[in-house]
């Protein structure tokens, strides 16, 4: 199972990365600071070729230039056999509701978590 | 040319009053004639001025010739010649009506007869026919006092009546039970309807008589009615004598009693409209004022004086021009109806008072002929109004603040404890080499130092809101740029920045110099911070005069631009931040100047092109 964090914070990427290291099973982890780097890898990776390996996508909202938000967007204009590779799983520091219900609104969006990453969530996260 | 004729039986007789006549020079045209059938005929085709008539003739006689004349209604005068006649029957036929008699043995005085009789006839003629015009005319007088509406009586000088009419009898007898006639005296008579009264009344009759024409009212007691007469009292005057007195009264107590109510609701509706607490206007077709109630001149400090020179657009305030000629417009499209407006108008002293009201065209009302506007004061419900607003205002943008402090708090502060929980957690569960727990330990102790941080933010933010109290001073603007650039020289020196400054328009703001002096380091140091890379900073900040008294700012540089599309209303946010790349910022900056510019009671907007450039407008 492969993992993309994207999080304009390079620590919480390292508690991502870390976290999930302790529970998975030599997990493949990328981590990116910038949304816009993180995007063009999924165009090239994924889309350009077939049977690429499922993904769990952890991203955060609160990010200048480009937001979680704006990512989604983006990311819900990609191609469907692209898009069911992935599940999204917000991570965000917001203990704001607003953010929670923005999130489940979105369709491509599988949970919202509030930072940190910890053991449990990944668990839950790889069970699925 | 006198026409006369001659009635004698003896032919020769006229011959000789032929030749008597013709020799005293009278001009005559002489016709004889014998009988009574001759008589009667010359009477109708001859027409004649006047007879001679001899005394007896065989079958007819003077007398009946004069009584024929008589019957006929011809008036001219008949003179009678005879000489068998006494004196005693001439004396009787004069008594007849004849004019002369002449004696046939003394005719000399014949022509000079006939002239005075035809004088006399004539002067007897024109006596009778202004008889008959004085009778005409006195009975017409009598006509119009006795159908007048006017009570007329005239005295002598003894004061007694000479005349009156129908209606001054029938109203003393109605009134006062008065039975007056024709010599009764009028003081007999005022002494029981006026009798407070008779001295005054003796001095009005005795000054008209001296030749004074007076007119006067009298207000009676009629059982208990007041009554109020017209009196006219006028001498008569007869060859320059007074010879009596002639009065004229009218009873005028309805038009008096309609006169007092009248004057009585309008004292009436006077009392409301001065004593009213608004203030009531009334306007010519000129716009000049034809009224004003005594609130106005309370309300607006002018006298009537000075007000009534005054067009009315003057006393409302300049910006409120487009209104108040728009309220004119409906007025005049709608007359009658009351139309409401609401404006500031100026004070004696120079400033406005909000007044508020209702105007009515009532230019078509004969009896107004303006256009009335009602008003009161409401400068202090507006003053209420303008704060309540501002009130609202300001209570709306604490809502924001405190909003945009949950946000803070939610993400900013929200961010480092979680960061700081994750490691924990990765400490707690996760066997770590010596170099990875001191990176992590080093990540906790960045986290924290953040935390801090932000939490110094807030302090900084919550206390920019709390120092709006603090003094305004005169700041010198180029006093100011450069404390600046002397408090960043090396980063000027260090990427070759050039400040070129413009403060000629308006070298001094008054406002609270700590503020300012963060407006312009933020964006000064935003302007070296997000410079491009191959382009050595210029800021340009100039000075001039802003709307309403305010004074624009505009800092301009040739940096990066940012893409107002895309940055959109976060561009002032805090915490937002859009060259995360270029230099190191936390996104405080320009919420800290457009806080402040708020704080001072301005506005800040910008235009920015990528790569070209980024401008600042900021009134204060």
């Amino acid at each position: 199972m492969r993992f993309i964090a994207i999080d304009d914070d390079p620590v919480n990427n390292m508690i991502c990365k870390l976290t999930i290291e302790m529970v998975a099973n030599k997990p493949e982890i990328i981590t990116f600071t910038k949304p816009q780097e993180g995007f063009d890898y999924i165009m090239n990776e994924y889309a350009s070729k077939v049977n690429s390996e499922p993904t769990v996508l952890l991203l955060d909202l609160n990010m200048p230039v480009m937001s979680g938000w704006e990512f989604l967007e983006r990311f819900d204009n990609v191609k469907d056999d692209v898009k069911k590779l992935f599940r999204i799983y917000i991570l965000s520091s917001s203990v704001d509701p607003r953010d929670k219900q923005r999130s489940y609104a979105n369709k491509n969006v599988q949970a919202f978590l509030v930072k940190p990453l910890v053991k449990d969530n990944v668990v839950e996260i790889i069970g699925r | 040319m006198i026409r006369i004729l001659h009635l004698d039986d003896v032919s020769e007789e006229s011959g000789l009053i032929d030749n008597l006549l013709r020799k005293s020079g009278l001009k005559y045209e002489l016709v004889w004639v014998a009988n009574k059938d001759e008589y009667v005929r010359a009477l109708n085709d001859f027409k004649p001025d006047i007879v001679l008539s001899d005394h007896s003739m065989p079958s007819f006689t003077s007398i009946e010739a004069f009584r024929l004349l008589k019957e006929c209604s011809i008036e001219i005068p008949f003179i009678l010649l005879t000489a068998t006649v006494s004196e005693e029957f001439a004396v009787s036929m004069m008594n007849e009506g004849i004019a002369d008699y002449i004696l046939k043995d003394r005719p000399q005085r014949l022509p000079a007869a006939i002239e005075n009789a035809l004088e006399k006839f004539a002067a007897e003629r024109r006596n009778k026919e202004f008889i008959a015009q004085i009778i005409r005319s006195e009975a017409n007088l009598k006509a119009v006092m006795e159908n007048s509406n006017v009570n007329i009586y005239s005295l002598d000088r003894s004061f007694r009546y000479v005349t009156f009419n129908k209606l001054l009898k029938d109203t003393l007898k109605m009134y006062y039970g008065l039975d007056i006639k024709v010599g009764d005296v009028v003081f007999e008579f005022l002494s029981k309807y006026d009798p407070k009264e008779i001295d005054s009344w003796r001095d009005i009759y005795i000054r008209a008589l001296q030749g004074e024409s007076i007119a006067f009212t009298k207000e009676f007691d009629v059982n208990g009615v007041r009554a109020f007469v017209n009196f006219y009292v006028n001498p008569v005057i007869e060859g320059g004598m007074v010879t009596g007195l002639s009065c004229f009264a009218t009873d005028i107590t309805k038009e008096k009693l309609a006169e007092e109510n009248t004057a009585r609701s309008e004292a009436r509706f006077r009392a409301l409209i001065e004593n009213n607490f608004d203030a009531i206007i009334v306007t010519g077709e000129d716009r000049k004022l034809s009224y004003a109630s005594p609130s106005t001149f309370r309300m607006l400090g002018y006298s009537w004086e000075e007000m009534k020179e005054m067009a009315t657009e003057t006393f409302s305030h300049p910006e409120d021009a487009e209104s108040v000629s728009h309220l004119y417009e409906q007025v005049y499209k709608n007359p009658g109806m009351p139309v409401p407006w609401s404006v500031r108008a100026r004070h004696h002293d120079g400033h406005y008072i909000w007044a508020e009201g209702v105007i009515t065209n009532m230019l078509a009302n004969e009896n107004v002929r303006g256009i009335v506007s009602n008003f009161r004061d409401v400068t202090e419900r507006k003053a209420a109004e303008i704060q309540q607003a501002q009130m609202t205002r300001d209570l709306v943008q604490r809502n924001k603040d405190l909003e945009q402090f949950a946000y803070i708090v939610s993400h900013n502060l929200r961010g480092p404890v979680a960061n700081i929980l994750g490691i924990a957690n990765i400490l707690k569960y996760k066997e770590i080499e010596s170099e990875e727990r001191l990176e992590a330990q080093h990540r906790i102790f960045n986290a924290t130092e953040m935390l801090d941080e932000v939490i110094h933010d807030l302090n900084r933010i919550l206390d920019l809101k709390q120092e709006v109290n603090d003094k305004r001073e005169g700041v010198d603007l180029q006093e100011l740029v450069d404390g600046i650039m002397v408090s960043v020289e090396n980063l000027i020196v260090r990427n070759n920045v050039r400040i070129v400054t413009d403060f000629t328009r308006v070298h001094s703001i008054s406002t609270i110099r700590s503020y300012l002096q963060s407006i312009f380091y933020n964006l000064i140091s935003n302007s070296i911070k997000y410079k491009r890379p191959d382009v050595d900073p210029v800021i340009r900040i100039t000075s001039s005069e802003g709307s309403d008294d305010k004074v624009r700012l505009v800092f301009a540089d040739n940096g990066m631009g940012i893409d107002l599309e895309m940055a959109g209303s976060k561009i002032f946010g805090l915490y937002k931040r859009f060259h995360p790349l270029a230099a190191e910022g936390k996104g405080m900056g320009l919420f800290m100047v457009k806080t402040q510019v708020e704080t001072l009671g301005g506005e800040i907007s910008i235009k920015s092109e990528v790569n070209k450039g980024t401008e600042f407008t900021i009134e204060l």
